[in-house]
C-alpha cells in the first residue's frame, strides 16, 4: 500500500493518474473501476453517482459515470475501454460510500475489457504509483487527504 | 417527422433517465424549442462533463458578506449554501477579496450573504465599497442576491453600480412561513420585485421549484408575480433536499413535475429569457430535469448534465457556451453587450463526432443526428 500525503493508493491496482481513477483486473478477466482516495478528497462528500447503463460500451478515457459533490461535478473517465457489465447499485442512495471505501465497497463500475493488454500498458502500477501521484499532487498544489 | 421521444432515446447519455411521454409530446406540440440555447459553466462549483471542458476556476466566484452566517435558517438550506463561498464580512474584506479575485482572472462575482430575520441581506455598510469596485473595475460584473428590499434599498443597490439583482420569488404563504420561518406576506416578495424593476437594475428573479418540502405549491403564483413585472429574465432552480433536518425532510421533486413548471413558465412568459440555474438535485433526476429544460424551450442552462448539449443540437438549436453566471450573461447577450457573448459550439464538428461515435445496437441505433 502506497500512501502519498495521507492518501491511500494501493500499489497492486492500475491507475490513470491524470484522470485519478483505478482499475483492478479480477480473476475472471473483468475489470473493476473506481475513484482514488485522492480524487475523493478533492471532491469532498459525494452526493450523487450516475453510472452508464449495463450493456453499454465505454470508450477508453471517456465517461463511465457522473459524480457530484457539493463543490464538484464531473465525469469519471474509464481507464480501460470495454462493455459495462455491472454498476454499484449500493451507491444509488448512498453515494458517500465512494468516499468511505473508494477501493472496496465504493467501486463504481465493472467492465469487460475490450483490450486489457493494450489499455493497461499506459496505466501506472507497482513501484510507479508513489512517484506518479507525488508529482501530480505537487503539480495540483494538493495539501493532503484528511 | 421524428418524434422528440425518439430523439431523446437516441442520446446515449440521457438514457439513464425516465421520461414522461405525454409531457415530451406536449413540449414538442408547443411548436418546438428552436431558439438558441446557452450553456453556462460558472465557477461557483468545479464543473466538467463529457461535452463541455472544465473552465478555469475563479472566473465567477461567489462572495458572502456574512461569511457562513444566516439568521433565517430556512429548512431547505440552513445556510449551507454559504459555506463554500468566499467570506467578506467587512467592506475592507470585500475590497481585498475582489482585488485578489481579479488578480486571479475573475470577470465578475455573485455577491450575496445570509439574511436577517426579515429576509433582508444587510449590505448597508458595503454600498460605498461596491461603488468603489465598479468605479475601479467597470468591466467587473456584479450579480447581487438582494433578498427582500424596500424602495429605498433598491435605489441604493442601483446607485452602487450592481449589474444584476436577484431575489427568490415565493408564491405561497405557507412556504414563506413554514420553510423560510418568515412572518412577511407574499406581497412583500412582489413589492420587492416591483421596487427593483423600477430602477435601472437588470432584475433576474429566481423561482425555487419544489420549495415547499419538495412539493409544488406556490410556483404558479410566483410565475404570475413575475409576469406582472417583466424583469430581464427568470431563473428557475430546483430545491436541493440535502440540508434539511430530518424532522422537516424534503422530497426530491419528480422531474416530470419540474418539467411541467418549465412548460408553464415558457407558455406564461413568452419572450422572457428563462434560465435553469445552478441549483438542482444531482443524479438521475438532474439528467431528466435538464432534458425537459431543453425541450420546454428554456434559453439557458447552468452546469448542464451530460447529453444535454447533444439533445439541444439534435433538436436544431444553436448552442453557445459561456463561463458566466447565467443571470449576468443572458442579459448581456440580449442587450448586445459583448463582455461575454459565449463561445459558439461548432455544430458541424459536434455532429461529425456524434455520427462517428459507436452507438448501441438496437431499434434506436439508426436515428440520425440532425441539425436545423
Amino acid at each position: 500500500m502506497a500512501a502519498v500525503k495521507n492518501c491511500n493508493l494501493p500499489d497492486d491496482l492500475y491507475y490513470n493518474v491524470e484522470n485519478n481513477v483505478w482499475a483492478r483486473r479480477e480473476a475472471d478477466g473483468t475489470v473493476t473501476v473506481g475513484m482514488t482516495a485522492y480524487a475523493c478528497a478533492l471532491a469532498g462528500e459525494i452526493v450523487a453517482y450516475t453510472p452508464k447503463k449495463v450493456g453499454r460500451a465505454v470508450d477508453l478515457n471517456k465517461s463511465l459515470a457522473t459524480v457530484e459533490s457539493g463543490k464538484w461535478v464531473g465525469p469519471v473517465k474509464a481507464p480501460v475501454g470495454g462493455e459495462v457489465i455491472a454498476v454499484n447499485d449500493a451507491l444509488a442512495g448512498n453515494a458517500k460510500g465512494i468516499n468511505a471505501d473508494p477501493y472496496g465497497a465504493g467501486w463504481l463500475i465493472k467492465v469487460k475489457p475490450a483490450n486489457w493488454d493494450a489499455d493497461s500498458a499506459s496505466l501506472v502500477t507497482g513501484s510507479g504509483v508513489r512517484p506518479a501521484f507525488e508529482a501530480k499532487m505537487q503539480a495540483d498544489g494538493f495539501a493532503g487527504c484528511p | 417527422m421524428t418524434s422528440w421521444r425518439q430523439i431523446l432515446d437516441a442520446v446515449d447519455a440521457l438514457e439513464v433517465g425516465q421520461y414522461d411521454d405525454a409531457l415530451v409530446a406536449a413540449m414538442q406540440a408547443r411548436g418546438g424549442a428552436r431558439e438558441a440555447i446557452r450553456f453556462h459553466v460558472p465557477t461557483f462549483k468545479s464543473f466538467a462533463s463529457s461535452e463541455l471542458e472544465p473552465r478555469g476556476s475563479g472566473a465567477w466566484p461567489a462572495v458572502s458578506v456574512t461569511g457562513g452566517a444566516c439568521k433565517l435558517q430556512c429548512d431547505h438550506c440552513r445556510a449551507k449554501i454559504l459555506e463554500p463561498m468566499l467570506p467578506a464580512p467587512t467592506p475592507a474584506a470585500l475590497w481585498r477579496v475582489v482585488n485578489e479575485a481579479i488578480e486571479r482572472g475573475a470577470h465578475g462575482m455573485l455577491l450575496t450573504g445570509g439574511s436577517n430575520h426579515r429576509d433582508e441581506v444587510e449590505y448597508g455598510a458595503f454600498y460605498p465599497t461596491i461603488r468603489r469596485i465598479k468605479d475601479a473595475f467597470p468591466a467587473f460584473r456584479i450579480a447581487m442576491h438582494t433578498a427582500l428590499v424596500t424602495r429605498e434599498t433598491a435605489g441604493r443597490i442601483a446607485a452602487s453600480g450592481v449589474d444584476a439583482a436577484m431575489l427568490d420569488i415565493i408564491g405561497a404563504q405557507d412556504t414563506v412561513q413554514q420553510v423560510y420561518h418568515l412572518r412577511r406576506p407574499v406581497a412583500d416578495f412582489e413589492r420587492s420585485l416591483q421596487y427593483l424593476t423600477e430602477t435601472r437594475l437588470r432584475v433576474v428573479p429566481h423561482i425555487v421549484v419544489g420549495l415547499h418540502y419538495g412539493r409544488l405549491l406556490g410556483e404558479w403564483a410566483a410565475l404570475e408575480i413575475v409576469a406582472r413585472h417583466r424583469p430581464a429574465a427568470l431563473v428557475l432552480v430546483v430545491v436541493m433536499p440535502f440540508y434539511a433536518p430530518a424532522h422537516r425532510a424534503f422530497a426530491i421533486p419528480p422531474a416530470r413535475e419540474v418539467g411541467r413548471v418549465f412548460l408553464a413558465a415558457r407558455e406564461r412568459l413568452p419572450g422572457l429569457p428563462l434560465l435553469l440555474g445552478c441549483a438542482r438535485p444531482p443524479g438521475r433526476v438532474k439528467v431528466e430535469i435538464d432534458a425537459y429544460a431543453v425541450m420546454a424551450g428554456l434559453n439557458g442552462i447552468a452546469h448542464p448534465s451530460d447529453g444535454t448539449v447533444e439533445l439541444a443540437v439534435r433538436l436544431g438549436r444553436e448552442v453557445r457556451v459561456s463561463p458566466a453566471c447565467c443571470s449576468i450573461a443572458i442579459d448581456d447577450a440580449l442587450l448586445g453587450l459583448a463582455p461575454d457573448n459565449g463561445a459558439a459550439v461548432d455544430v458541424a464538428d459536434f455532429l461529425r463526432r456524434e455520427r462517428a461515435r459507436p452507438r448501441a445496437v438496437g431499434a434506436l441505433a439508426r436515428i440520425p443526428v440532425v441539425a436545423g
